[in-house]
């Protein structure tokens, strides 16, 4: 069984020979301190370069990818022609607009690039149409794009993921707006988030159709995302969800459908257990990351409740353990998530989100050596 | 009252103001006024550490709220028996920039009567010491939502109880934990904005 075996076996909830691993991906990868510091650990002398300015995270090397064991392969989308990553250094730190006019510092304090500067933070209505948006067509966002996903798929060794969530239009829309502003526009002026939301929705559809037309047949899966839920409980309201948001949801799902045969992917962080009957009824196939540590988000509970109905991708804490506790620490965590989750499949195992800056590379090593220990089937994991 | 306890929930500022003029006109005092509105915030936030109310009606309410106060006007508050709890200071730590949670935290703590001298986000321990020194709040409050920023939040516990042991020194954020607050010294953790601020009315036992 290969990798893309192993991983499609998996995502149709049946048994394969292990636990199917990944890294690599939008919000599955890992920080470019705590990567090279795994070079480092692994006695390969080379420096990886940051990938995602945003989250400064690394494409994570074939050689690395081969070491851990990982199962599946990341087809991201390209740069944009018509704009450039050009950090200025002003007095609030090393400050970049972005494509869509979002201003973000990244100070000497701080790991990544943070918001600071929203554009629409005071815009009407009636402004949207004339506000400069990107082009969600445009040609460099295909760059290499193609190439890499048909050459992937004709391999047929790894699982293929579109990663295109695109920064995703739930949250690009706060992010234009200012989060704090989004969440009382919610209650407070909700003609304007419909309006917001269906713009940088209907720029993620363009955008979906652009690059699902020309590659869609080699996925194995596309990555779509937007954080629904904090520490707690959800963001909003089960009412605002379902005004807001699901029926967006449900238009890129479809789109996504007529457009190949790939597992949807939805990445949404924090306490989002009561939002998971929507997320099946809308036909996502794989929630991600599974933030353990999130209120009601205990991998046993998840698993009894939806693991017919829905594949879990993540679960391994990052909020405590991978952090702060020890390889054995995470040897435990691993046995613990595959214990509780990998019983007849449906579970692709990694951290919950990007393996942050603090994580010792004894720990990533721990995380993955103890995927291979004991992601075995049939799984004897008893502690 | 019960049309200013609903258009506070509502978040409806200016339904706010119509009832408090309303209600003043009918001879009732801005102190009584304000413990309503206090009031009706923390019935929000009770629902919301309950997870029956969301970030949206939390904020709402307390900038209603705090519209409500600020048309009331402050020395009509003081002059009519409403009292300030003590003073608040908050800041997120070093390396952070997240502001949302901090900002709720600090609109609740105002809401509640609290003065609030809120520091911003990204604030070195040295900076926390400092304007411990120029504002002598009653409680310090830090915020972090980053695993990262954990060690410099329990830096800046650090430095301020090493100096002035006697602070009540608050924290919270995703990843704290209430052993976490316990392990870096702090005085007190709340897993929420409405939460923190009765812990904080505890603390200080009023």
């Amino acid at each position: 069984m290969n990798s893309r075996e192993r991983f499609l076996t998996a995502l149709n909830h049946e048994a394969p020979d292990r636990v199917p691993c990944d890294l690599g991906g939008w919000v599955t990868t890992i920080s470019v301190i705590a990567y090279n510091s795994l070079l480092k650990e692994l006695g390969i002398d080379r420096e990886r370069e940051v990938f995602d300015w945003l989250r400064q995270t690394v494409d994570p090397e074939e050689d690395i990818l081969q070491r851990l064991g990982v199962d599946t392969r990341y087809v991201h989308a390209g740069r944009p022609r018509s704009w450039q990553f050009a950090p200025e250094q002003t007095d609030r730190g090393l400050y970049v607009v972005d494509e869509w006019g979002c201003g973000f510092v990244k100070t000497p304090t701080t790991l990544y690039y943070n918001l600071v500067d929203s554009p629409l933070a005071k815009a009407k209505i009636e402004d949207l149409d004339s506000y400069a948006w990107p082009d969600p067509c445009d040609p460099g966002l295909l760059d290499d794009v193609v190439e890499r996903a048909r050459k992937l798929a004709e391999e047929g060794q790894y699982a293929v993921i579109g990663d295109f969530a695109w920064e995703t239009w739930y949250e690009r829309a706060w992010k234009l707006r200012g989060m704090q502003q989004f969440y009382m526009d919610m209650a407070l002026n909700r003609d304007f988030i419909h309006a917001l939301l269906d713009k940088t929705l209907g720029l993620h559809l363009q955008f979906l159709d652009h690059v699902l037309s020309a590659c869609g047949q080699y996925l194995d899966v596309v990555i779509q995302g937007g954080d629904l839920a904090g520490q707690q409980t959800t963001l909003m309201s089960p009412g605002d969800y379902r005004e807001f948001v699901r029926p967006r949801q449900a238009k890129a799902i479809e789109l996504i459908r007529r457009k190949t045969n790939a597992r949807i992917f939805y990445h949404c962080c924090g306490a989002a257990s009561s939002l998971i009957p929507d997320f099946i009824d809308l036909g996502i196939d794989i929630l991600n990351p599974v933030q353990v540590r999130a209120h009601g988000m205990e991998a046993e509970g998840l698993k009894q409740r939806f693991g017919d109905k829905i594949c879990f991708w993540g679960g391994i804490d990052s909020q405590q353990v991978l952090p702060t506790g020890s390889p054995t620490d995470v040897e435990a965590e691993v046995r613990h998530v595959l214990q509780a989750m990998a019983p007849g499949g449906g579970l692709v195992v990694c951290a919950v989100h990007n393996i942050q800056a603090d994580v010792p590379p004894a720990n990533v090593l721990a995380l993955y050596d103890a995927i291979a220990k004991w992601g075995t089937y049939p799984l004897s994991l008893d502690i | 009252m019960e049309n200013l306890r609903a258009a506070i929930k509502a978040g409806d500022q200016q339904a706010v103001k119509v009832e408090l003029d309303a209600l003043l006109g009918e001879g009732h005092t801005a102190g009584e006024l304000l413990d309503v509105m206090i009031e009706s915030l923390r019935e929000v936030g009770e629902a919301f550490s309950r997870g029956e109310a969301f970030i949206t009606q939390m904020l709402i309410a307390a900038m209603a709220m705090q519209a409500g106060s600020d048309h009331l006007g402050p020395e009509l508050v003081k002059s009519s028996g409403g009292t300030k709890l003590g003073k608040f200071m908050i800041a997120t730590v070093s390396g952070d920039l997240h502001d949302v949670g901090k900002n709720l935290v600090a609109l609740v703590f105002k809401a509640n009567g609290f003065d609030v001298v809120d520091l911003g986000v990204d604030v070195p321990a040295s900076r926390i010491v400092a304007a411990y020194e120029e504002h002598l709040p009653d409680i310090v409050g830090l915020s972090a939502l980053l695993t990262t920023t954990m060690p410099a939040m329990a830096e800046a516990v650090q430095a301020v109880k090493m100096r002035y042991p006697h602070v009540k020194v608050m924290v919270g954020g995703a990843p704290i934990t209430k052993k976490y607050a316990e392990s870096i010294g702090a005085d007190a953790y709340a897993p929420d904005a409405a939460a923190a601020a009765e812990v904080a009315r505890k603390l200080l036992a009023v």
